[in-house]
């Protein structure tokens, strides 16, 4: 084999591992100083190819059994996605919320979610600067949920609030990227990660072991680190003998 | 019941183990970051649905790129979406290149974004999948020889973007 026909082979498998082209790579220096430009070459092009995943990928991907179970699978677009999740809020969480359907008026979770924010997003977090909450365990343990202490200590104001179905919990989590928000809704369930567009900021819907929660923050980046603690810290309250 | 549990224990494992390379597939084939997530989505909603049919393990991730490429086939079949995102899109670990290196992965991805399908698919399956290049002849239904002359040619494509850019470095000394 000679160098030209090494360097077509190595254009188009930097990497192989054929022993006539392992032999031919240490048979001359000019061979093997080639294979070791295109592996530096390969190595620059798997980064140039590695994008960074978004947050909430596999949350989304989880909830494809359900979604599946619930609806026929329209064509694929965003859009389809936030019908199915709709389908799936509806169908499954709102056995309650028609009872209060006279004082809580929402056709759906996306309606409250925009609505409160755009209501009580900002207010809240100006209450919030500054301070710290304590009040948090006694709250969420009168909608039956234990909040881990080391969720606890993020809480800067919590709050109880309209939500649909029932009253729930507007609270406010200090993070390295700013004040994120957390709505506790006691009697909705949703789907993992269904994603809302809210202009400057975005909110994901989190099911949790009871109720559900939606967090918003500037971004998908932003709100993931708290999806998960706020799923691990609050839990349906053991009961105690 | 314990069939449904064993099932969606099998589903996750796919999604846990493939989801992110297939995400990275179909950013680099589409260009468009919502357009990728729902690739991805109905990907593994079809493999939700034929995971019974599926027997041999070993196959799982050609089986989920054959999935996703014909989704992207059938969806993207009269107009191909404008490419539009890859410059917004966060590089893994790109902090903890030296600027020179960050200059030229970035160029990369320029290229990348600019090379024709039919280079830039070969490329992906080789790179991001780690298909062989016998594996990508058998999924785009081409010879092996066709294959890495393709291969051969994104590569030096890319190469030469570095050149004409005026990055220079060891990488060019011998081609």
């Amino acid at each position: 084999m000679n160098f030209s026909e090494l360097k077509k082979i190595l254009g188009a498998e930097p990497r192989s591992q054929d022993p006539e082209i392992l032999s031919a790579i240490e048979s001359r220096p000019e061979m093997r100083a080639a294979a070791e430009e295109a592996e530096a070459f390969e190595q620059k092009l798997e980064a140039a190819f590695a994008i960074k995943t978004p947050p909430f990928l596999l949350d989304q991907i989880a909830s494809i059994p359900k979604v599946a179970s619930i609806t026929p699978r329209p064509r694929q677009t965003r859009l389809a996605w936030l019908a199915a999740a709709a389908v799936l809020v509806a169908g499954v969480g709102f056995a309650s919320y028609s009872y209060y359907e006279s004082t809580f008026q929402w056709d759906n979770v996306d309606d409250f979610i925009v609505e409160h924010w755009a209501q009580d997003g900002s207010d809240m977090l100006a209450q919030a600067d500054g301070q710290t909450d304590q009040g948090a365990p006694a709250l969420f343990a009168s909608f039956g949920i234990e909040v881990s202490p080391g969720f606890a200590e993020r809480i800067d104001f919590v709050h109880k609030c309209k939500t649909p179905g029932s009253r729930g919990a507007h609270v406010v989590i200090s993070t390295e990227n700013g004040p994120i928000t957390l709505i506790f809704m006691p009697e909705v369930d949703t789907v993992n990660g269904h994603i809302l567009d809210l202009g400057q900021e975005v909110a994901a819907t989190l099911p949790l072991e009871s109720g559900s929660a939606v967090i918003i923050g500037p971004s998908e980046e932003a709100i993931a680190p708290i999806y998960t603690i706020a799923r691990e810290g609050l839990r349906p309250a053991s009961v105690t003998s | 019941m314990s069939n449904e549990s064993g099932k969606q224990e099998r589903f996750n494992r796919l999604a846990g183990k493939y989801a992110l390379d297939l995400y990275r597939y179909a950013m680099w084939i589409c260009g468009n970051d919502a357009l990728a997530k729902d690739l991805v989505q109905e990907t593994y909603l079809r493999a939700w649905k034929a995971l019974d049919k599926l027997k041999d393990t070993g196959a799982v991730k050609s089986w989920l790129i054959t999935i996703l490429r014909r989704e992207y086939a059938r969806t993207f079949e009269r107009k191909v979406p404008k490419f539009s995102d890859i410059d917004h899109v966060v590089v893994e670990e790109e902090q903890e290149l030296q600027p020179d290196d960050r200059t030229e992965v970035r160029l990369l991805r320029e290229g990348i974004a600019d090379l024709a399908p039919k280079y830039r698919e070969p490329l992906l399956m080789q790179v991001v999948m780690g298909y062989s290049c016998q594996e990508i002849a058998d999924e785009l239904e081409i010879s092996k020889s066709a294959v890495m002359t393709q291969l051969f040619r994104a590569r030096e494509q890319l190469k030469e973007k570095l050149q004409e850019d005026g990055v220079t470095g060891k990488v060019h000394e011998l081609f």
